[in-house]
């Protein structure tokens, strides 16, 4: 199978009580004709109306586009989500980022080394999304600085648990 | 202060079915379907050639977090409503909305605690019908609340 884009965003609006407890609402939308319109509406409209019958105050929320493969086939026998390959990359202001890959293929792992092969082909298709101005529609990856991620300065095959990806 | 993030993930999936991902936080979304698009087409791709693990899910997602005042005294998000409306075709949706509103008054009844003006909703029902808005499931919700009552 393949990853089957689905025809709504999830709204999920975060909500807290004096006590620290949170719950959420949860909607979906099906139209979002222009997307800044609508990131508006959240607060001033949305959030607004659910304050008229809430007590709780809204501390959050997420709006999710998902695509899903409901019958994925089997990976690889060699596939181990634990690898990682983690990516360090720089950004315009001299800050470090890191990008984890699941299963790094071991392939792409030089030889006596823990290390990736960032001449690889492959590597570099992959490192091209992270470093490029307008592979993803017209955005670019940003650090949680907002900083510009630029370059590729090492690839590393480690192990680890995938709770945080 | 708001903390806005937008980031696009992957999900792999291993041989025994463990799961992990990658995300990139982005500088902007023009659209989430034009992001999931660049996405499914730019980034799945060339994420399978380097991993031997499969996709499994792609996730767009915009996300802003608020500095925000107290909630009010007594506030309790357990104590919850459930509103349900009848849309045009004739299906139910429903929202659960926590921490029903002290000014909102329901029945003293020992088993349903109904709440009898259900015109306190009509600003949110307003808001959701020119959104087009759906319920968790995907009912459509363009009617009118039919009821409401609390669940703890």
């Amino acid at each position: 199978m393949a990853l089957v884009e689905r025809s709504y965003q999830l709204l999920t609006i975060q909500m807290r009580d004096r006590d620290l407890n949170t719950s959420s609402v949860e909607m979906r939308f099906s139209a979002l004709a222009d997307l800044t319109d609508f990131l508006a509406a959240i607060p001033t409209v949305v959030v607004a109306a659910l304050a008229g019958i809430s007590d709780a105050v809204v501390v959050g929320w997420t709006l999710t586009r998902q695509a899903v493969d409901a019958a994925p086939a089997l990976a690889a026998e060699t596939s181990d989500v634990e690898r990682k390959g983690v990516f360090s990359l720089l950004t315009d202001n001299g800050h470090t980022v890191t990008v984890s890959v699941p299963s790094i293929k071991n392939t792409l792992v030089i030889d006596r080394t823990n290390q990736i092969n960032l001449a690889d082909a492959l590597v570099i298709a992959f490192t091209n999304i992270l470093t490029g101005v307008t592979l993803l529609d017209t955005a670019f990856m940003v650090s949680n600085r907002d900083e510009a991620v630029e370059t590729v300065i090492k690839g590393e095959k480690t192990h680890r648990g995938s709770s945080k990806g | 202060m708001t903390a806005i993030d937008r980031l696009v993930r992957v999900h792999l999936s291993d041989r025994d079915s463990n799961q992990g991902y990658i995300t990139l936080r982005l500088s902007l979304f023009t659209s989430m379907a034009d992001t999931m698009d660049s996405v499914l087409t730019v980034l799945v791709p060339a994420t399978l050639d380097v991993t031997d693990a499969i996709a499994v899910k792609a996730s767009v997602i915009y996300k802003e977090k608020w500095d925000t005042a107290a909630p009010v005294s007594g506030s309790l998000v357990s104590l919850r409503a459930i509103v349900f409306w009848r849309n045009t075709d004739d299906d139910i949706a429903a929202l659960i909305i926590p921490a029903l509103a002290d000014s909102i008054s329901y029945t003293d009844d020992a088993t349903y605690g109904v709440i009898t003006d259900l015109t306190v909703f009509d600003e949110l029902t307003s808001v959701l019908v020119d959104l087009e808005a759906m319920d968790a499931e995907g009912i459509p919700i363009n009617g009118s609340v039919i009821a409401a009552s609390i669940f703890v």
